[in-house]
């Protein structure tokens, strides 16, 4: 009302006419402009690779002609049980991250006080992204090996007679090594989530007798699933592509996706590649589907997407 | 007497549900979280100082390893790709997740549209990588360099970029926009004044990811790098030349580590600081 | 073997550094009056220059000496040792209109050379001076010409891998040249659980088709080039021991070996060379060592494989005197100091040394590789990078790795 007044007479003639002109075509286009390409840099390199996997190489070379060859031999040599392997490491080391992610994102967006502290904590998650993850992974094999830090004081204190050897080499180091790594991603979009929440909502919630467990869970965890869902696919998606953890604490005895497209890929088997691929995309989407349909039930799609 | 016994179980569910530990427990399981983060971070510093780092345990000391890094430019030129090709692949990624990220809310159905735009995240990094390789270099024949890792990238951040943009713009009052318009502001305006000091967070933080994403990124660069190197093709490549051992990557990881800590503590302080006033 | 994890690192002159440095030692003895040092340092600027592609495993820690030497400056782009990803840059991507010669581990010119990628090496190239002199165990191996014995490649480097071991563990005298069998790795008793053995099908499997071989237990034609019903035979014996927990773990790096060695995490490994030599560096001398064994050896070489494009251009002379430059007594003395290596020629390596005042020490490490490696080399077998039926034999080590 104030800038109306302000704004003398003609300016409200001019206006109506502008809006239509640059509003929608500015903003639709850039969105259909994206879009497009975004087809043409994803869709379509993954339609080819798709496609790559109905064909066989011999001798470092594909052969173009259409079989079910790639398929067939992904289950009779036992290739597809690593995709499973996979999903099963990754989605438990996601309901890890989750379980102690979310009360430590709640704690920082609303119990910590100081905004030092808070920008340190933040910091302090962000810095992994930018060292070497082998660097800091090669790290846990001198602490957890049988002549590692860990096996030497368990041994001094007298509290085994034997190393411990399931410490280093075997899925446990692999979840060891993946957990740490990939807490940040987790924690980082559920934070923001929370950190929109309206204190006010928060304190109302109180005034009406809520408890705090019926704060968080009729108010803060609908209002921040946004936060969860993003933090569960950034935690899922990196968890899946696990390359590093695996090769250097595995030891060999846990073998995922990455590697095992890597084995394949240094014969240049394209095929396998592709198949490998679109088994675990396959698997993932019917995961995403059934997140989907159990989120709508809990928290109403409103609620995470309008 | 059931009556009583429920009501003091309900008393006790609650005293339970206020009790501060909770807070602690919160607190303290993120805070070993970090501990596990950078007890190794500590330790490659100590190891970066020692003698014989590739043992794995720390000392006899010495700062050889720092001598031979600054002795040597041959990682100048591939850090240098890394900090650019971030900058990039981080300023571009904020930009166009803040358009879509303010459409998707208004759309009908932007299940389909959404899933087209995250599906990287799903797609393993060689994979992304091959196909990107052969659709680019086998199907349309151009000649692959910095600027395919770039898009390479940028394809891997574009989805953290979005959904942390999405975080912002699901929760957004679209009525404000609304309320600025009907008091006469144009659109440039609204945006400006309105949505963007709102949606500033996530934008900051989608730039921010972006750069993260694109800095450490390897094994889709492998595929797109035709003969360039960005940082972590170059440790990559230095690894098979089966030479004595100088890790000099312990060294420069030690002194990222080092900046970065005081700088981006110093950045995320400012944004408190001026979502604070805001 | 794959390197994927890599942590660590050469400190590696470039060229710019080089020059760099060259200009400054011009600037200096311009000022100091050491005038002969100006031509030499004009001359760096506009040598002729050859590009290069390969594993960093075949360059120089630095290539002034070649510079010094020849005259012709080279400038290599690292790849790492993935034959995937090495083969599709040539193929796919073109790379001999960029580059000039391509340095790999043997098997890639069985493939690249009929298929028209690299140029057949002319023998009787002016510039290729030594190729007379050098011995056909080298120039005529596996590692650079193809089945048919086209000459496609000049090698550089190779050496016969086994594995690495404790003496004292096994109850052996640290200094012993006995020769071990590979049993050491796959079947011992004593070694049980105390053994690393590389990740990558490549590197892994033929050794252990060897001693199945060797040992009659097995009838395997070609070690290095299975067929897949070999392959699953041998497969199914690691699965074998693999649940009878023979390995204590399947490496994956070249740090992983060095580190796996240093912490004593094992007794045994299949292992490069070099990871002795550093480990040995931490434990004390010969508190591991490299095994001599009855078998036979994973013989590997680096070939140096000219582009066909190059071959059009106007620096075929430079390009040649390099690849004779591969052959001499600096490149071999300076490349079995630095990692060991061995390669063709070795006689000029000892004989540069001498001439140009090595250590006594030095000298007789040089000598000590010529003999090691004319030992070791009567055995079976020549390695490959792209055996023949690759698809069936990684199939089956993927296998292996799912058990």
């Amino acid at each position: 009302m104030t800038m109306n007044t302000e704004i003398d007479g003609a300016a409200p003639a001019v206006r109506p006419r502008r809006r239509p002109l640059l509003r929608p075509p500015v903003a639709k286009l850039a969105f259909w402009g994206i879009s497009a390409a975004w087809f043409v840099l994803v869709i379509v390199p993954l339609i080819i690779l798709f496609v790559f996997s109905f064909f066989t190489t011999e001798y470092f070379q594909t052969v173009y002609t259409p079989s079910l060859d790639t398929w067939t031999g992904l289950f009779s040599s036992g290739r597809f049980e690593v995709t499973l392997r996979t999903l099963r490491v990754a989605l438990t080391v996601t309901l890890i991250e989750l379980a102690v992610g979310f009360p430590f994102a709640l704690w920082l967006a609303k119990g910590c006080r100081s905004s030092l502290g808070r920008a340190i904590v933040l910091a302090l998650l962000t810095i992994p992204f930018f060292l070497d993850l082998s660097s800091r992974t090669i790290v846990w094999r001198a602490i957890l090996g049988q002549g590692g830090l860990i096996n030497t004081i368990l041994l001094s204190t007298g509290l085994t007679d034997q190393p411990v050897d399931w410490l280093l080499y075997s899925e446990f180091s692999v979840h060891f090594g993946m957990i740490p790594a990939l807490f940040p991603p987790m924690v980082l979009p559920i934070y923001m989530a929370i950190t929109l929440i309206d204190d006010n909502l928060l304190e109302a919630s109180n005034d009406l007798g809520a408890t705090p467990a019926q704060t968080l869970w009729r108010v803060i965890v609908p209002l921040s699933l946004p936060g969860v869902v993003a933090g569960f696919v950034f935690t899922l998606g990196p968890a899946l592509a696990a390359w590093v953890e695996p090769g250097m604490l595995g030891g060999g005895f846990v073998n995922l996706l990455s590697s095992s497209i890597e084995s394949a890929y240094t014969a240049l088997r394209y095929p396998v590649v592709a198949a490998l691929s679109a088994f675990v995309i396959g698997l993932l989407l019917v995961l995403l589907g059934l997140l989907m349909l159990i989120l709508r039930r809990f928290g109403g799609a409103g609620l995470t997407l309008r | 007497m059931t009556d009583a016994t429920a009501a003091h179980a309900a008393h006790t569910r609650r005293e339970i549900s206020y009790s501060p530990a909770w807070k602690a427990l919160g607190k303290w399981a993120g805070y070993l979280m970090l501990a596990l983060i950078y007890f190794p971070l500590l330790w490659l510093v100590l190891l970066s100082i020692s003698r014989d780092p590739l043992s794995g345990i720390p000392g006899p000391f010495s700062l050889q390893h720092y001598r031979a890094l600054f002795a040597s430019d041959a990682w100048h030129m591939p850090m240098l790709a890394s900090v650019v090709i971030g900058l990039i692949v981080g300023l571009i990624s904020a930009v166009t997740a803040t358009i879509i990220g303010r459409a998707v809310p208004t759309m009908k159905r932007p299940g389909q549209v959404l899933l087209m735009f995250v599906l990287p995240l799903f797609v393993p990094g060689m994979s992304m990588g091959a196909a990107l390789f052969i659709f680019g270099r086998s199907v349309l024949g151009l000649d692959l360099g910095f600027w395919s890792i770039a898009v390479g990238h940028y394809v891997w951040a574009f989805p953290y970029a979005l959904l942390i943009v999405l975080v912002v713009t699901l929760r957004f009052d679209r009525t404000l926009i609304e309320a600025g318009r009907d008091l006469g502001a144009s659109d440039w305006q609204v945006f400006r004044d309105i949505e963007f000091p709102i949606l500033m967070p996530g934008i900051v933080s989608a730039g921010l990811f972006g750069f993260l994403m694109s800095f450490n990124e390897v094994m889709r660069t492998i595929f797109l790098r035709g003969t360039d190197e960005t940082m972590p093709v170059w440790n990559w490549i230095q690894a098979a030349a089966q030479q004595s051992q100088v890790p000099i990557i312990f060294s420069l990881s030690s002194i990222i580590l080092l900046i970065t800590l005081p700088l981006l503590s110093a950045v995320f302080w400012l944004l408190f600081v001026r979502l604070n006033r805001t | 073997m794959k390197d994927k994890f890599s942590t660590t690192d050469q400190v590696q002159l470039t060229r710019r550094s080089l020059l760099q440095s060259m200009s400054a030692l011009a600037g200096t003895a311009a000022l100091g009056s050491a005038a002969a040092m100006l031509p030499g340092a004009a001359r760096a600027a506009d040598m002729p220059v050859v590009k290069a592609y390969g594993v960093p495993t075949a360059a120089l820690k630095d290539w002034s000496p070649m510079e010094a030497s020849i005259g012709v400056r080279c400038e290599l782009s690292g790849t790492s040792n993935d034959v995937g990803v090495f083969m599709r840059d040539i193929m796919a991507s073109n790379l001999g209109e960029s580059t000039d010669l391509f340095i790999f581990e043997s098997g890639t010119e069985d493939i690249l050379g009929p298929r028209g990628f690299y140029a057949e090496i002319e023998t009787d190239n002016p510039e290729l001076t030594l190729w007379d002199r050098t011995s056909d165990d080298w120039k005529r191996s596996d590692v650079v010409t193809d089945p048919k014995g086209t000459q496609w490649g000049v090698p550089v480097i190779g050496n016969a891998d086994s594995f690495g071991y404790f003496p004292a563990k096994l109850g052996m005298a640290p200094d012993s040249e006995e020769e071990l069998s590979w049993s050491l790795m796959f079947d011992d008793e004593n070694t049980r659980g105390r053994v690393a053995f590389g990740q990558g099908w490549a590197y892994s499997f033929p050794s252990a088709a060897l001693y199945l071989k060797s040992t009659g237990k097995a009838e395997i034609g070609n070690v290095a080039d299975m067929t897949g019903d070999e392959a699953k035979v041998v497969a199914d014996f690691l699965i074998e021991r693999k649940k009878a927990g023979q390995f204590r773990t399947l490496y994956g790096a070249f740090e992983e070996q060095i580190q796996l060695l240093t912490n004593e995490e094992v007794d045994v490994i299949n292992c490069w060379e070099p990871a002795v030599r550093e480990a040995n560096l931490v434990l004390g001398p010969d508190a591991t060592r490299y095994a001599y064994t009855k078998e036979g050896y994973f013989k590997w070489g680096h070939g140096a494989y000219v582009a066909k494009q190059a071959m059009e251009r106007d620096n075929v002379d430079a390009i040649y005197k390099v690849l004779n430059y591969f052959l001499g007594g600096e490149y071999r003395a300076l490349q079995a100091r630095d990692r060991g290596y061995a390669g063709p020629n070795m006689d000029l390596g000892v004989a540069y040394a001498e001439e140009n005042g090595w250590s006594a020490e030095e000298v007789a490490a040089l000598k000590a590789t010529e003999a090691k490696v004319a030992k070791k080399f009567s055995k079976p077998f020549v390695s490959t990078t792209t055996p023949q039926n690759s698809a069936d034999i990684e199939d089956q080590w993927q296998r292996f790795l799912n058990a």
